[in-house]
């Protein structure tokens, strides 16, 4: 009960920072049995919570036991039924390494118990460009389940990628993909013999697929910049507010597609990708300087077109701004507060996201139990209710009319940057798509070496 | 462009109709059935009758060429357009067409309900005592709102969005009046503000809000069509497509919404059973139009 009315809570908490969370393959995690998920490792805390956040069933979430020290987490880690997990590198910190034993007997048995476990192979949050080596102890517990129980349940793992778009960045988009399942005993009785760095090894291949995983950063520039490059299929920006396609999935597939590609042709065709990563890198920047996003290259300038933006996004700010400044008046303080201490306590990028949200909560909490004790002596009883009504609805309001003014005055900026310059918008739109034919003609060179397009 | 196979079966044909077509169709024909049984009967609705003979007949040709073109482009903006101001035209007629063609009132009925469901008091009886000039003038801006509110609803219904989301929102529209005028039609009802004349200590002391109210109200032939209230129930409906497809903009006239269902008990033009009528009829027509109906028009081969 407890654990349900926390995830809720950190779900709301979670919806209040990112402005957008793309969730798919939910159909691979089955309802019940043993399931063990394993995600890459990137923003700390929150990835665990993000798994946790997505499933209906409970998820029983592993972390390392030095946080049970930081006060108050200690208490909604018990509440939460993690885990906890003694590294040997937190030693200096009170870490007992010889205290796992009973931690892997707890994942054990809540395994056994037909339960969702969520470990972390690579061991630590990292900022990396790319996914780091997997240690194997959720190959050894997979393993050590099938030698005890047999295939009694059958065992499934479950890769999870995790992509945050910028993860240090309130209401950032973020994504969570759940690959296909693998059956343990499946495995074993394909790989006779392998031990659980072969098993490690397959699963760290598959989390790689599914989330993003470069050699250096700069890579990651290059590659996201093509792969929003080719998710506009040179086509104009759909409407703001409309449900909006799942770009970041996009993003996730058409980098996968690049990497694919660009390791296939390194070596047949050299030049042709130095050249085209150069005008990537050129347009990405120009898009960057003129603070335009690649689908707004193709914006349609039609008089008609753009008074009915007018009149509709006029609409809302006239009549929303009330109820978004009511939402700010009564929000703005704990925001601010939860902000600048994350702010203060995140040493690393991974930190923040984390930070904000397990503060947020307890803050946001007493901020609004203090506010309704307020209300409640300055206000009847009709508007003391109106007042706790208006309370979270302002609040979630105000974040999502703040992103879409954020949003109208862009595509208003852009849409005024092309009025008076048609021609820049022309000649970007030409290298756009130009862009666009030869990463296809690349993939034609492919398909005709390997029957695939990537 | 061209005329779909000639050949094509009977069966294929119906199948082809889209559901808004046939809500709209529904709707007539019950109008001109009754109407007709009514003239039988010796009731003066001759000229009524004529009226939705015609409206009944010009739809009935306009759905078989849409058919037959099922692929033009004029298709889809015609359907929106026609249907809608079908829709409207019968907002305007029902009320008054209602009295005449059927022998009862249903306000004894609805009052008698109000007051059961409210403890004796009937919520519009209730609010009196609460009509101040501030309030009623508020009430009269928010109840008069209702109109821009549901023109600007229907224009970012059915402009700048995704094909399939332009369908379901004329779907859900026709179906919900559709529902809504059965009621009109055969519980007519002229609200509290008759009904309940007697009971009410004073009248409204309203401003010039309230002015621009009465003047549209016997503008529009006095007060008539209670039940449902389709002021709640198209406002509800607009407000529920937005939530789906446009949060921001159903979060926004969400209060709105609120106030126009309490706008219509406060001046005395609904019953709140009316309120809770409209809201079901909205969101039975979200859920037709999301689901079921979503399907059928999967299965149709024509695009609204």
């Amino acid at each position: 009960m407890l654990y349900h009315l926390l995830r809720a809570t950190f779900r709301v908490a979670m919806r209040g920072f990112f402005s957008r969370i793309e969730v798919e393959g939910l159909e691979h995690v089955p309802a019940g049995g043993p399931v063990l998920l394993v995600p890459n490792h990137t923003n700390g805390l929150l990835d665990g919570l993000a798994v946790a956040c997505c499933l209906q069933r409970p998820v029983t979430l592993t972390a390392k036991s030095t946080l049970a020290k930081i006060p108050g987490l200690g208490w909604l880690m018990r509440a939460m039924n993690v885990v906890p997990f003694h590294r040997r590198e937190d030693g200096g910190q009170g870490a007992d390494p010889a205290a796992n034993l009973k931690s892997l007997a707890e994942v054990r048995s809540r395994l056994a118990g037909g339960g969702a476990v969520c470990l972390f192979p690579e061991g630590k949050s990292h900022s990396d460009p790319g996914i780091r080596r997997f240690r194997t102890g959720a190959a050894r517990i997979a393993l050590a389940y099938l030698e005890q129980n047999a295939d009694r349940g059958g065992l499934l793992i479950v890769p999870v990628g995790l992509y945050f778009e910028h993860k240090d960045r309130f209401r950032s988009k973020a994504w969570i993909g759940f690959g296909e399942p693998l059956r343990v005993a499946d495995w074993r009785r394909n790989h006779a013999g392998a031990n659980a760095r072969t098993l490690t090894d397959h699963l760290e291949d598959r989390v790689r697929e599914l989330s993003l995983s470069f050699d250096e950063r700069s890579r990651s520039e290059l590659f996201t910049r093509a792969a929003d490059v080719l998710a506009t299929a040179g086509e104009p920006p759909p409407e703001l507010g409309l449900r909006p396609r799942p770009r970041l999935a996009e993003q996730v597939r058409w980098v996968h597609a690049l990497q694919k590609g660009h390791a296939r042709l390194r070596e047949t065709e050299p030049a042709r990708l130095d050249a085209l990563a150069r005008r990537v890198a050129a347009y990405g920047a120009a898009l960057t300087r003129l603070g335009v996003a690649p689908h707004e290259v193709y914006l349609k300038m039609g008089f008609g077109r753009a008074a009915f933006f007018a009149l509709r996004e006029l609409e809302l700010v006239a009549f929303g701004l009330p109820i978004a400044l009511w939402g700010l008046a009564n929000h703005l303080l704990p925001l601010l507060l939860v902000r600048w201490v994350a702010r203060k306590m995140s040493r690393e990028q991974d930190e923040f996201a984390s930070n904000v949200v397990f503060l947020g909560v307890p803050v946001f909490t007493v901020f609004y139990l203090l506010q309704t004790v307020l209300a409640a002596v300055l206000l009847s009883r009709g508007w003391l209710l109106l007042y706790v009504i208006a309370l979270p609805y302002s609040g979630v309001y105000a974040l999502v009319w703040f992103d879409r003014v954020r949003g109208t005055l862009r595509r208003s900026r852009t849409y005024l940057r092309w009025r008076f310059a048609r021609d820049l918008q022309s000649r970007l739109a030409a290298e756009g798509r130009e862009i666009i034919a030869e990463i296809r003609r690349l993939g034609a060179l492919l398909e005709e070496d390997h029957g695939t397009h990537p | 462009m061209a005329p779909s196979n000639d050949r094509e079966s009977l069966g294929d044909s119906v199948r082809a109709v889209a559901p808004a077509d046939w809500a709209t169709l529904f709707i007539l024909t019950v109008v001109t059935a009754t109407l007709l049984v009514a003239w039988l009967g010796g009731a003066a609705v001759w000229g009524w009758l004529l009226v939705h003979l015609l409206m009944l007949a010009g739809y009935a040709t306009l759905t078989v060429a849409m058919l037959r073109h099922r692929d033009a482009g004029w298709v889809r903006p015609a359907r929106a357009l026609v249907v809608i101001l079908v829709m409207f035209g019968l907002y305007g007629t029902l009320g008054r067409v209602a009295f005449v063609a059927i022998p009862w009132s249903a306000d004894p009925l609805l009052d008698a309900l109000d007051t059961r469901l409210f403890f004796g008091v009937a919520p519009a009886l209730r609010a009196q005592h609460r009509a101040t000039h501030g309030t009623v003038e508020f009430f009269s801006f928010c109840y008069g709102f209702f109109i821009p509110y549901l023109y600007l609803a229907i224009l970012t219904g059915l402009i700048g969005r995704p094909d399939h989301e332009r369908r379901r929102f004329v779907t859900g529209f026709s179906v919900l009046y559709a529902l809504s005028f059965l009621g009109y039609l055969f519980a007519p009802a002229k609200g509290p503000v008759v009904q309940n004349a007697a009971q009410f200590t004073q009248s409204l002391p309203g401003g010039m809000f309230h002015g621009i109210v009465l003047r549209s109200i016997q503008a529009a032939g006095g007060p008539h069509g209670a039940f449902p209230s389709l002021h709640v129930g198209a406002a509800s409906y607009a407000c529920l497509f937005d939530l789906r497809y446009n949060w921001l903009r159903g979060a926004t006239y969400l209060p709105l919404v609120v106030l126009i269902a309490m706008a219509t008990v406060l001046l005395r033009y609904h019953y709140a059973i009316d309120c809770a009528a409209g809201l079901t009829l909205a969101c039975l027509a979200t859920w037709l139009s999301e689901g079921r109906i979503a399907r059928l028009e999967a299965a149709s081969r024509t695009d609204p």
